[in-house]
């Protein structure tokens, strides 16, 4: 005798199922189930994962696709899904009943339950004689068909009113000629989640377990239960009810294709020879002067698996995306595994050349992959809101939906919300959140719990401590992807429900990307990349003052500019596209990267994991010639010889592993796959044996063998794809490019492009000061809204923009530029008369942009808070000169620069300390490079940053930033516990340590730290009467 | 005028650690770090010396304190424990001062120019404060002022000296920065970015240019500050108490007999009460022996009265049972917890309510046995059976399925409705000793996982072969229980 659970909540019902979808199927398996319905309520965001998990393990059990209702509050049921038209039915419910409210809502209509045709219904009856009569009938008049897919479900959860809920029950169905089944409404899959699913209860209803009283659930019943009790429980045909109802489900989400949008197709061609037109045309202008034959046998490899896994519509749709881009003038670049493909450089998707990187199709396609392609493309970020609308015109809202992501309990939500559920107090809580961070991350947390007051063996710290590590990865709520679109042909609604995102106007899908990836479902990324704006902005500027038009593709194109490396190699790289961060500016003397590839490697390997790794040392001193290379094979050496035999690229690993030990393509990429995940879940000594053997049978040796598999293990961790590094190498060269011939314009267009990055304007400006650009302060007369280029004394500079002052908004600056069209600003009064606020006033006199035409910013402001002159009546006065008394001291000036601009043009904080003489002796910043190695030396400067980048040493990086720029020191844990308040709080420090340099790389390893904050609020106090 | 103001600036820590000196001697822990942490702002707002040798500061992150020192002993600020500790402070000091105001959470205005000439002078009058204020040990910082705002924000900014001549107290507020006095920071950051910083600056500007830019509530500040605008202080009043004492013009030695003295004692209080609207839920009566020993008793009503006959007949019966050791010579009577009186809803058309309501048979009962032996029963809102019904101070419903928010009227979800209970429940479950056929169930509860009383139980109404309906469990365990029988 079997059984099929029809009605199951997993935790993607937020807040009220206590298990996972995946452990539901896993355990209705277990007990032997035929199959088993995940019926979330309004939402099939939990089946693709049960989905997935049944098909990874193989398990014999068939998986229904349904939902659960209330309508009206009152009457609730569950839809099943028995084919591909039953489905399409239930997700246009699903989508109609979100759409009416807003995000995590939704409202059934009576309508939406009238065109219900293929769906299954079970009723879950409500027990009083009046209502049931009155839904019963309800239902059974929906419509014609429904009388045979309704039926009444009956759950059996032992409370003590079941005995007369059931005979009631039986009444109802016989008066209403309604067949009875049983089911569980199972909200956990084994009893002992209950303690769980009161806490989600808990945190549902904003209490805690104990005060939850009788609505909580009494028991742990509504758990999937074994046959022989079930048996016992329900009459015998109930529960063969539940095996017929199975049988008539045989939709299977397998069936789920995508089918792309056709317009895109002309009339005449087949998906496949568009295609090829396109690759042609691509070809001719991608390489004017033909290609190698290697690369042309590239092409044909690749479209021949296109066509084989029909991908053709998928590639020929981000065509036409990046096409309008190009229409539009907005920069784009594709990025990812896309790189690995020629025929996504023919169609312009990606920049980087095939020629110049080693491309592995393989890691894009394959066919043991059996998934689809998984192209990035990044847009200006400014402008990629035009991309979004583009792509809803074209294929309208029905069509075209943005993947959601699963938002998941971390520790600190987890903690917070078990906490508050168990009844901890709110101030205890923080304060055990906080103290988390803080400890060494050797020591496990739960032997912390002291800290909330709790003996850690007693009952309550235990379980709050299962508790918590339940609740981690449990869905919260879904949200809206970064930029992850899925487009379809017919109407989305029909293939997977839309909801309302949080965002006015968005829509979002209820499945996330490894949703759509199970799926096969295809899905293109829609990215923002501030420097893609920056670059393009240059440009204009270029064509503006330079009457050049300059393109990526011409900048590339002449090849490695010794000048633009040597910039590079000196760190010099402030605002420069992924080389700008302290880590690089500290590698960058050391590798000196001279070539375009250097540049991809050096993007690949500073970052922590590598430099963990042990991979940067041997790589350094392979390329200083302090270390010998040498191949086992020349198989090997084609492999690694570019990266000095040290593996530093993901293709590489997957490249050796074909090459090496024999692996296919498609084995190769899964092997890239368990690399990534292989801390999850061993996988990766699957491939162990395969690699070794492989190895061995083609004459390496055993020791090559193993060490390659350790080197592969490790590599899961930071292992970065080559092509990914190639494009963004790309836009890293021409960002150092403009740094190096058209300074000024590319500090213009970067501080317009803002945020993004690194830095701050403030220390942008610094930078550019430094490389002998003049800037122009703020002026009511000659600034603009954004930062610009101007002539003054023969010389373009740059001017600062409106843009920067806080609380000045555009629409205002616009009135100011209208108006001095006509005439130059000479009075204050002038301002008035354009009505503008008077915070608007008050922000634009602080910032000193009134200078030429109305006294100092203290009297200036002190003119425009006159209330008075809002009147009417008033606003013809001319502004009588002012009588205020009081005037900024040069300290003053600076601190209102910060607050209004965030920077200032005239001195530096620690250049008036100095002058104050409160400093004492130090080395500025430039006079460094003056320093002998293992010297003793002083620095001061402003703490504008501070990294602990989270490796098991505990070393802090903080910069100091005086008026000659950045000095970083080297704060080891045993100073920084030594001297904890001046590490933590200064904003102004003094450091005296050692000065370490290798090559050009300078640190002061700090040994003593002063706290000078308080030198600075001196600074303020002096011009005080001190009493 | 001359106003003082003390400013006890770490009340609650104070308060706390006088309770805690005394189990401080009996364990010998290494001294703690102790800080208050504002919840709301996740500051800190008030520490001890411990704490501040860590180099920890007012105003200081939760986060960085804790990265100063890892053992620090944390408690949430409660301003309500400070103003009560505040209260009680100032009803030491109204003996000393007629008008004291107090400024939430843990200030007291005293205006002082009327009482120097009872003290005959500043400094005497300020020594009479210490001397009051000193064996407590809280902190506190003072200062004068000629006007109330001018004396605090004097002494929140810790001056900590005596002056009457107001040319020097100007001196000492012009001195002072802008962020000392209690601007709102809108206007405080204002003043800041026209580079007002000091007092002094403030107090410079014109008036009339002031109201065309700030609004009226920093007018109103400066006007109080330098005593244009009368302050408008709400002046300290202590609670009302009912505190008489009779000498008996003989001793009494038949318990009996002290109801007619009490009589007279009864009578002034419900005129006390009466004139002032008031009732009272509890009196003490102290019946004093000749050598000043004495007992005291207490009489509760819950419910508040004030008419002597009610308070009579309840003083009775407790003298039935009282003892007389010695001879009364005096009998005093306090009332001290007093309510205003609510008027009772009285419906014309309202059935008739019976003579004695229950609230006074309960308070005859309790006058009679005693208060504590007098329970009621309530419904709670949890499943366990045991804990579901339990009993409660006199007719107290708390927490009932009742008066639960919103629940009330949901007689038809299943968490309305009643539940199948016995009539009469076993106080400890007894393991089943006779045999019983099943009639109903199993109704199973499994819950209370949180603490020791957790449950997992299966429910059955069963008849026994006596033909008593019983209500009986059996565990996981199999062990079958009685809990109970049905009426």
């Amino acid at each position: 005798m079997s059984y099929a659970e029809l009605s199951c909540f997993s935790n993607f019902t937020f807040l009220q199922g206590a298990s996972h979808p995946e452990e539901l199927v896993v355990q209705a398996t277990l007990l032997g189930y035929n199959a088993i319905a995940i019926t979330d309520e309004c939402s099939v965001a939990g089946v693709v994962r049960a989905y997935s998990q049944i098909r990874q393990d193989n398990l014999p059990i068939k998986l229904i696709v349904g939902a659960y209702f209330q309508f009206q509050q009152d009457l609730k049921i569950t839809l099943l899904c028995p084919n591909r038209q039953g489905y399409a039915e239930l997700c246009r419910v699903i989508t109609n009943s979100r759409r009416r409210c807003e995000k995590g809502q939704y409202e059934l209509t009576e309508w939406d339950l009238k065109s219900l045709k293929h769906c299954l219904v079970l009723w879950h009856a409500d027990g009083d004689a009046e209502l049931d009569l009155h839904w019963g009938r309800f239902l059974l008049g929906l419509n014609k068909s429904i009388q045979h897919r309704l039926w009444l479900a009956i759950t059996r959860t032992l409370n003590d009113e079941e005995q007369h809920y059931t005979q009631h029950c039986e009444q109802v169905a016989v008066s209403l000629h309604i067949p009875m089944v049983a089911c569980g409404q199972v909200l956990m899959h084994n009893p002992e989640r209950l303690p769980l699913q009161h806490v989600l209860h808990a945190t549902r209803l904003g209490t805690t377990v104990d005060k939850l009283g009788r609505q909580g659930i009494s028991n742990a019943e509504r758990c999937l239960r074994p046959l022989k009790k079930l048996v016992k429980l329900y009459k015998h045909e109930y529960l063969f009810e539940t095996l017929l109802i199975a049988n008539r489900c045989q939709f299977d989400m397998g069936e789920l294709k995508y089918e792309y949008p056709s317009e895109l197709i002309p009339k005449d061609q087949t998906p496949t020879t568009y295609l090829r037109i396109l690759v042609e045309e691509g070809k001719k202008r991608r390489f004017p002067h033909g290609l190698k034959p290697e690369l042309e046998t590239l092409i044909e490899k690749e479209l021949g698996l296109i066509k084989e896994m029909e991908y053709e519509h998928f590639f020929i749709t981000i065509y036409d995306i990046v096409q309008f881009a190009k229409s539009q003038n907005i920069l784009y670049q594709g990025r990812g595994s896309a790189a690995n493909s020629v025929v996504c450089y023919c169609l312009e998707i990606t920049a980087v050349d095939p020629s110049q990187i080693s491309v592995l199709f393989e890691r894009f396609i394959s066919k043991e992959r059996n998934e689809p392609p998984d192209i990035d493309v990044d847009f200006e970020h400014q402008r990629r809101e035009e991309i979004f609308q583009y792509i809803y015109q074209k294929y309208g809202r029905n069509h075209a939906a943005i993947a959601a992501t699963v938002v998941t309990y971390r520790m600190k939500s987890a903690i917070r919300e078990v906490g508050k559920a168990l009844g901890f107090n709110d101030v205890q809580l923080e304060f055990f959140i906080k103290n988390i961070n803080r400890r060494d991350r050797a020591t496990h947390w739960i032997d912390q719990v002291v800290e909330l007051g709790l003996n850690p063996k007693s009952l309550k710290a235990r379980q709050f401590v299962e508790l918590v590590e339940q609740i981690k990865g449990f869905p919260r709520h879904l949200s809206q992807h970064v930029g992850g679109f899925v487009i379809s042909a017919g109407p989305l609604y029909e293939l997977v429900p839309v909801e309302n995102a949080a965002m006015e106007g968005r829509t979002v899908i209820q499945w996330d990307k490894d949703d759509l990836e199970t799926l096969q479902l295809l899905k293109v990324d829609v990215l923002a990349l501030g420097m893609l704006t920056a670059i393009r902005k240059s440009f204009d500027l270029i064509k503006t003052y330079y009457q050049k038009t300059i393109s990526i593709a011409d900048i590339t194109a002449t090849g490695d500019d010794p000048n633009v490396y040597k910039m590079i190699s000196n760190a010099d790289t402030i605002g420069v596209f992924q080389i700008e961060s302290r880590a690089q500016m500290s590698m960058l003397p050391r590798l000196k990267p001279h070539c375009y590839y250097d540049l991809v490697i050096q993007i690949a390997i500073v970052r922590p994991g590598p430099i963990q790794g042990g991979m940067v040392h041997p790589y350094l001193k392979r390329r200083m010639g302090l270390e010998e290379v040498s191949y086992p094979s020349t198989a090997v050496k084609d492999v690694l010889s570019r990266t000095m035999g040290v593996p530093i690229f993901q293709e590489q690993v997957i490249k050796l592993a074909m090459v090496a030990a024999g692996f296919s393509g498609g084995e190769a990429d899964q092997l890239r796959r368990a690399m990534a995940k292989w801390k999850k879940n061993g996988e990766l000594t699957k491939f162990q044996t395969k690699l070794t053997e492989g190895m061995l049978a083609r004459g390496y040796t055993l020791e090559f063998a193993e060490r390659i598999f350790k080197q592969i293990c490790g590599f899961g961790e930071y292992g970065f794809p080559e092509s990914h590094s190639a494009s963004f190498a790309v836009l890293a060269y021409v960002s150092a490019w403009l740094k190096y011939y058209y300074p000024e314009v590319f500090y213009c267009a970067l501080l317009n492009s803002l945020p993004m990055g690194f830095y701050s304007p403030s220390q942008l400006v610094q930078d550019a000061q430094r490389h002998r650009i003049y800037v122009l302060p703020l002026c009511i007369n000659h600034s603009n809204w954004d930062h610009e280029l101007q002539m003054e004394a023969g010389q373009l500079a740059l001017r600062i923009g409106f843009r920067l002052v806080k609380g000045l908004r555009k629409i205002t600056v616009d009135k100011i530029v209208q108006y001095r069209i006509g005439c130059r600003f000479s009075h204050v009064s002038q301002l008035k008369q354009l009505s503008i606020a008077r915070n608007e006033l008050e922000a634009l006199a602080s910032s000193n942009a009134l200078k030429s035409i109305s006294g100092d910013r203290f009297s200036s402001r002190w003119q425009m808070m006159d209330m008075e002159h809002d009147l009417p009546l008033f606003s013809q006065v001319s502004d009588t000169p002012s009588t205020y008394q009081i005037a900024p001291s040069e300290y003053e000036e600076l601190i209102e620069d910060y607050s209004a601009l965030g920077l200032s043009l005239d001195r530096h904080p620690i250049q008036l300390l100095r002058q104050s003489g409160r400093l004492g002796r130090f080395t500025s910043a430039t006079d460094l490079v003056n320093v002998k190695h293992k010297t003793p030396v002083t620095v001061v400067g402003l703490v504008t940053g501070k990294q602990s980048p989270g490796t098991a040493s505990g070393v802090t990086f903080i910069t100091l930033e005086d008026d000659t720029g950045n000095t970083n020191v080297v704060v080891w844990v045993a100073t920084a516990r030594a001297q904890k308040q001046s590490y933590l709080t200064a904003k102004v420090l003094k450091v005296k340590g050692i000065l370490e340099k290798e090559q050009q790389v300078t640190h002061v390893i700090a040994g003593k730290l002063i706290d000078l904050t308080p030198e600075l609020e001196n600074l303020e106090l002096k011009s005080r009467e001190f009493r | 005028m001359l106003w003082l103001y003390l400013d006890f600036h770490s009340l609650q820590l104070d308060a706390l650690d006088s309770s805690r000196e005394t189990l401080r001697t009996e364990l010998t822990p290494a001294p703690e770090v102790v800080i208050i942490v504002d919840a709301k702002k996740n500051e800190v707002v008030q520490l001890n010396a411990m704490a501040k040798s860590q180099g920890i500061t007012q105003g200081m992150g939760l986060a960085t304190a804790l990265s100063l020192h890892q053992h620090i002993q944390v408690m949430e600020y409660k301003p309500d424990i400070e103003f009560r500790t505040l209260q009680q402070l100032a009803q030491l000091l109204y003996e000393f001062t007629a008008d004291i105001a107090l400024a939430f959470p843990h200030g007291m205005y005293l205006r002082i120019d009327n009482m120097l000439c009872l003290y005959k002078g500043l400094l005497s009058y300020w020594q009479q404060i210490e001397y009051v204020l000193k064996p407590i040990g809280y902190q506190y910082d003072y200062a004068t002022g000629t006007t109330p705002a001018m004396a605090k924000v004097l002494a929140q900014a810790k001056l900590n000296t005596l002056l009457d001549d107001p040319k020097k107290l100007k001196q000492a507020l012009y001195g002072l920065a802008i962020e000392q006095l209690e601007l709102e920071p809108k206007a405080l950051n204002a003043l800041h970015r026209v580079g007002v910083k000091q007092t002094k600056q403030l107090l410079a500007l014109s008036l009339k240019e002031m109201a065309k830019r700030f609004d009226i509530h920093l007018l109103n500040y400066i006007g109080k500050l330098m005593g244009e605008f009368k302050h408008g202080l709400i002046f300290y009043r202590p609670p009302a108490e009912f505190n008489v004492d009779i000498e008996l013009l003989f001793e009494i030695e038949n318990s009996q007999i002290l109801q007619h003295p009490i009589k007279r004692l009864l009578i002034q209080l419900e005129q006390f009460l009466s004139i002032r609207g008031l009732v009272t839920q509890q009196l003490t009566l102290h019946l004093r022996y000749r050598y000043l020993e004495f007992i005291e008793l207490s009489i509760n009503r819950a419910q508040g009265e004030y008419k002597m006959e009610k308070w009579l007949s309840l003083v009775r019966l407790k003298l039935e049972s009282v003892k007389l050791a010695e001879p009364v010579v005096a009998i005093r009577l306090l009332a001290r917890q007093l309510r205003p009186l609510t008027a009772d809803s009285g419906d014309l058309f309202s059935q008739k309510s019976p003579q004695v309501s229950v609230d006074e048979l309960v308070a005859v009962i309790q006058a009679k046995l005693g208060d504590n032996k007098v329970k009621g029963v309530c419904l709670i809102d949890q499943h366990h059976p045991q804990l579901a019904t339990q009993y409660s101070e006199g007719l107290a419903i708390e927490n009932t399925i009742e008066n639960t928010k919103g629940r009330a009227a949901d007689q038809k979800t299943f968490e309305g409705r009643y539940k199948l209970r016995p009539s009469l429940m076993t106080a400890v479950a007894v393991p089943l000793k006779e045999h019983v056929s099943i009639l109903h169930g199993p109704e199973r509860i499994q819950t209370n996982w949180w603490h020791e009383h957790s449950i997992q139980r299966d429910y059955y109404i069963a008849r026994s072969d006596k033909g008593r309906l019983c209500w009986v469990y059996r565990t996981p365990q199999k062990n079958w229980y009685l809990q109970g029988y049905f009426a």
